[in-house]
This record gives C-alpha cells, structure tokens and sequence, in this order.
C-alpha cells in the first residue's frame, strides 16, 4: 500500500518538474529545426515567469498567461532580429540574451517588489491549474511530430534547417520560416517559464529558472532534434529529480551524486547517441 | 596620443558602452519617475568604482602622497578572476570552441588549490604558492579537456558538455566541502584555511587586491604572446577558422582542439585558485557569485584580444563594486550592471560582425 503511494508520488513530482522541460524543449525543436540556435531558451523562460507574474497580479491569471506568450514572442523576435537581418553568431546572440533577461527580471523584482512602497509580494493569490499545463506538455510533443513530419509547413520547416539556400531556390521564404520558428520558440519557452511561477510555485523569486533552459537544450539534443525524443528526455530528467527529492537521504549515495547524475547521463547520451544537428544549424542566412 | 586617445572614443567598444549606459540611464530613470534620482546613482556608482580620486590626486601633488583609493583597488580585485576566466573563454572561441564551462573549471582548480595550500606542510612559500597555483590551474585544464575530447573525438556539442561539467563541478565541489574536506571547526562549509606559505600577498584592509592581479595580466601577456608568436596559437586560430583547411595544412585537429580547451580550462581554474589563496584563504561553498556569463562576457566585449581583455575585465571589475556601492547608497538595484554589460555585447558584437559571424558550415558534419 505505502509502496503505491511512494510510486504515485514520485511518478506525480517527476511530471511536475518534466512538464516545463517538455513544454521548452518543444521550444527549443522549433528554433533549432529551423536552423537558429536557441541557447536563449533560459532567458525566455525567465521573462516569461516575471512578466507573467507580474501582470497576472493586476490583469487576472489568463492576462497574464497571454502577457508572458507576448513577452516571450518579443524575446524571440529580438534573437531573431539580431540572428537572421545583423547576422550576429547565434550564441553571441542568446548569451547577451540570457544576461539581459536575468539582470533585467532582477532589476524588476527589485525596483516593483522588494522596493516597491509598500513592498509587494511577487506572488500570486490564485493559480493555473497544474492539470492544464501537464495535458498541454503530454500533447505538445504529438502535436509538434505531427507537423514536423506530416505537414507542408512542417516539411518546409526542416527543409530550411537543412538549407536555407535550397529553400529559397524552391520558392519558399526561409526568413518567414524562421521567424516561425523562433518566435513560437520564444512563446512555447515563456509558458514553460510562466508555468514555474504561475502554477507549480506560485510566486517570482530570483533567477527562478535556474539552468531548467539549458536543460531543455539539452533534451533537444540528446533526443536527436526529434519532439518525441526530446520529450521522453525530458521525462527522464523530471524522474531522476523526483528520485532524487523522494530519496534524499535514505540511499547510501550522497545526495549531490544523486543530483549530478542527470547530468553526467547527459553527456554519455551526448556522446553514444550521437547524431547530426540540422545541417544549415547556426548558418548565415542566405544573402538576398 | 591624440591618436590613441581618438581611436579609443571611435572604437566599437566605447560605442558600445556608450550606447549601453545611455540605456542604463533612461532604465533607471524611468524606474524612479518621481525624482532625478539617476544622476545620484550614477555618481554613486563612480565612487564605488574609482573611489575620491579627485581627492587622491589633490592629495599625491600636494603632499607627494600616492595612495590608490581603496574603491579602486576593490575594482581591481574583482577584475583579477574576470580578466583570467575571460582570457580562458576568449582562447577557446579562438578555436571555435565555446568554453560555457568556465564557471565549472574555475570550483575545480579553486578547490584542487585550496586542498594544495592546506595539505603540503614545509614548502618553501615560494614554492608551495607555485604549487598550489599548478595545481589548481591543472585541476581546471583536467575538467576542460573532458569537454574538448569529447567534442574532438566523439562530436559531442561541446556548450552541452561544458554547461552540464558546470553542475557537476557544483555538486561535487559541495558534496567534498560539506563532507570529507569540510573544516570541522568552521561554521559554514569551508575547507580548512591554506597556510601561511600558500597565500598570495595581499593588500590589508579589506580591499582584497592580491598578486593575483599581476598574475592575471601576465597571463594576459602570455595570451598575446600565444597568439602573436607561437605555432601552438597559430594553429588554434587555424582550427577556429576552418577545420577542414587546418587539415589539409597538415594541423591535427583533435589535438588542437584538446589543447586549447584545456588551456582554457587552465586559465579558469588559475582564477579560482588566485581568488582561493589571494582572496578568500580557503573554499568556501558555492563563493563564486556567478561568474558564469561575465567572463563570456569580457571576452565578447574585449574582442578576444588581450588587450581589449583586459580593458573589459577592468571594466566589469568596476561597473560590479560600482553598482554594489551605487545599490547601497541610492537604493538602485546593481542588476543594472548586468544590463548594461548585456546591451554593450550586443552593440560590439554587431558591429564587429566579422569575428562573430556564424562558423563556416563544415560539410562533412563534424571533426576528424
């Protein structure tokens, strides 16, 4: 009986931590199938949680859910910008990115909260059902294979990831592509990070994603820039932290080995499940 | 002069900052519409930075007193694990290779140093501050060049490789100071204080500038030095610029690229172990307070040159003591620091288009 308790527990608090790891890394898929790099994932994130804590506590919780998408949108947009029309090295891009986001939703959680006359609680009275988001993560990586691969737009996507120049020979616009694909990156990855601190939390505190982006990243590329993969990646990661929360203490392990180990399987998955990015990944786009 | 002096204001780098303090003002300005309140911040943020310096100036030609204020050797100690974890993130990338992993390199050569300058009794002080310094700095190069291996000889990404090393490095450098290494008789979890003849001369009173800066801008000479003269720099260069050419010219990429992501890794834990013995004696759990992103960031703004390293690494060095000081006398959040050095990378980094542009597409997929 207690035995099926421990399980139920543990397999609820891993779709608690995988779900914002499946919903980004969806994200992530988008970005990178259409040949951006998105290490900006975790500065998408962050913005998302503040902006949609932030305005959720004046406009109600479903403005804020629609706040968040917009402000990750513009975070998308802006690494788009600066990728594909200043044909800034991508990485260049999402590290100034994820700098910006972070000292930016700090500087704000200073300046509207903690300093704020009187000070006010970045947290929320209500918040979104859990449920919402777990159903949506369960789908997200159905619904993404399914346009990848058995649709035109989806098609047309990857084809631009593997060569931008192709694309355009075959009459197809590259840069609208990877406007889609970057800024639905940025608006999948603002609900991730609006899920942090609307539902599972419930309240902003500082750099509040801590590293989950560079996870989903992650996830993308050991699950071969694949929704499926990318999606039971993350689930793997959400167990083996549930594991480590249920556990903590009771194992021989000290507990920082048990916290390190997704870690170090990320990087064997790394090496042995080795496979190509999209070829076009981190290329110029073609010159007009 | 004159030249320089117009060079320097012309350049992308002063642009840049140009451009990001400006928005740095306009961001706290809008933040605290009731009052003028940016202008006292920014004066606040100069004194932490600079300290009195009229002052000092004044004092040294009237009385032939020559004292650094204390504000701005602070900077300076900030700078010293900057310029060092920048020179290692600017190494890498110069063999295309983006060394994430700085802030991981760093825990493990400050703590490989710290367990050296407490364990070896009855060195020579000389000698055991050299020891312990190879040591921490071998310890970084071990953890870097997992990184550069895997990527040379298994394709395995290396920004993925080094970001996970980071939180390895994290957990492992905590388990050992709150375990085995853990100093029983401190409070907080601290491995025992190095001794005597493992610390790097320091300054008293609180200003935490060590040797460790001279130290730093040697290794910034050696960059230069690397780069300028030696077939080992020439090489990395090749490898970053074109894989494939560097192989029909007869350089073994692999090779390359180990090195070079070992030396980086080298240069990053150089400056844990200088903050360890210079700065704070001892490990302390979790003391790195992000360098993550600053060091990618001084090297992205320094524009992989050594001198432009160093520039940023002061500059950064001051923007952080500046904008803790300016937090603490005007109630202006030193987040803005951050900002600023974000909005400056982007403005170089556009306008030094030819050195960021994405890699050459490598047709073959990866490296061999």
């Amino acid at each position: 009986m207690t035995g099926d308790i421990g399980v139920s527990m543990v397999l609820l608090l891993a779709a608690r931590q995988a779900c914002p790891l499946v919903i980004a890394s969806m994200g992530g898929i988008l970005s990178e199938r259409s040949g951006v790099v998105n290490i900006a994932l975790e500065g998408m994130m962050l913005t998302g949680a503040f902006v949609g804590l932030w305005a959720g506590q004046s406009i109600g919780l479903a403005g804020g859910f629609g706040c968040a998408l917009l402000a990750g949108a513009s975070v998308g947009a802006a690494h788009l910008f600066l990728t594909q029309r200043l044909r800034l090295n991508h990485i260049v891009s999402g590290v100034a990115l994820n700098i910006l986001a972070l000292n930016a939703s700090t500087f704000f959680m200073r300046v509207l909260f903690n300093q704020a006359d009187p000070p006010r609680q970045a947290r929320l009275d209500g918040a979104i059902p859990l449920g919402w988001f777990l159903a949506f993560a369960l789908i997200a990586p159905l619904v993404l294979h399914f346009v990848l691969y058995h649709t035109v737009v989806g098609l047309r996507l990857r084809a631009c990831g593997e060569s931008s120049e192709k694309t355009r020979l075959a009459g197809v616009s590259p840069a609208g592509l990877r406007a889609l694909g970057v800024i639905g990156s940025g608006v999948l990855a603002a609900a991730a990070g609006a899920y942090l601190s609307m539902s599972m939390v419930g309240r902003f505190t500082d750099d509040m994603v801590s590293g989950r982006g560079f996870i989903a990243l992650a996830a993308v590329i050991c699950g071969r820039w694949t929704p499926i993969g990318a999606g039971v990646t993350c689930c793997a990661f959400g167990l083996f932290d549930a594991l480590q929360l249920q556990f903590q203490g009771t194992v021989a392990l000290p507990s920082e080995a048990m916290r390190a180990l997704p870690y170090i399987l990320t990087i064997v998955a790394a090496v042995v499940f080795r496979s190509d990015p999209p070829a076009d990944l981190g290329a110029d786009p073609p010159e007009d | 002069m004159t030249r320089l002096v117009r060079r320097v204001l012309l350049s992308r780098q002063a642009l840049g900052l140009a451009m990001a303090g400006a928005a740095a003002w306009v961001i706290i300005a809008m933040s605290r519409l009731s009052g003028g309140n940016s202008r006292e911040a920014l004066s606040a943020m100069l004194i932490g930075a600079f300290g009195d310096l009229p002052d000092a100036v004044r004092r040294a030609v009237t009385s032939g007193d020559l004292s650094i204020p204390n504000e701005a050797l602070r900077a300076l100690a900030k700078a010293t694990p900057l310029l060092l974890s920048g020179l290692a993130v600017a190494l890498a990338m110069r063999a295309g290779l983006f060394n994430i992993g700085a802030e991981g390199q760093l825990l493990v050569g400050a703590f490989a140093a710290a367990w050296a300058g407490a364990a070896w009794h009855g060195l020579p002080a000389g000698l055991h501050v050299a020891g312990s310094l190879a040591v921490g700095a071998a310890a970084g190069a071990a953890w870097a060049a997992v990184a550069g291996a895997l990527k040379a000889w298994r394709g395995a990404h290396e920004v993925i490789v080094t970001i996970m090393l980071n939180y390895v490095a994290i957990q492992l450098t905590h388990y050992l100071v709150n375990g085995p290494a853990r100093d029983p008789d401190s409070l907080a979890p601290a491995t025992r204080v190095v001794l005597p003849t493992a610390r790097l001369w320091a300054i008293e009173g609180g200003a935490n500038f060590s040797t460790g800066f001279g130290l730093a801008l040697a290794a910034a000479v050696g960059y230069h030095f690397l780069f300028r003269r030696l077939r080992l720099g020439f090489e990395i260069r090749a490898v970053g610029r074109n894989p494939q050419a560097a192989r029909c010219a007869g350089i073994h990429v692999p090779r390359t690229m180990v090195t070079a992501m070992a030396l980086s890794g080298a240069l990053a834990g150089l400056a844990g172990a200088v903050e360890v013995l210079g700065v704070h004696r001892r490990f302390l759990d979790a003391f790195s307070p992000g360098y993550g992103f600053d060091q990618i960031a001084v090297a992205l703004l320094g524009n992989l040159n050594p001198l432009g390293i160093v520039a940023s690494a002061c500059l950064f060095g001051g923007l952080g003591s500046g904008a803790v000081h300016m937090e603490a006398f005007t109630n202006t959040p030193r987040q803005i620091a951050g900002i600023i050095q974000a909005i400056a990378i982007l403005v170089v980094a556009v306008r030094a288009r030819r050195l960021f542009t994405a890699r050459p597409r490598d047709p073959e997929g990866q490296v061999q």
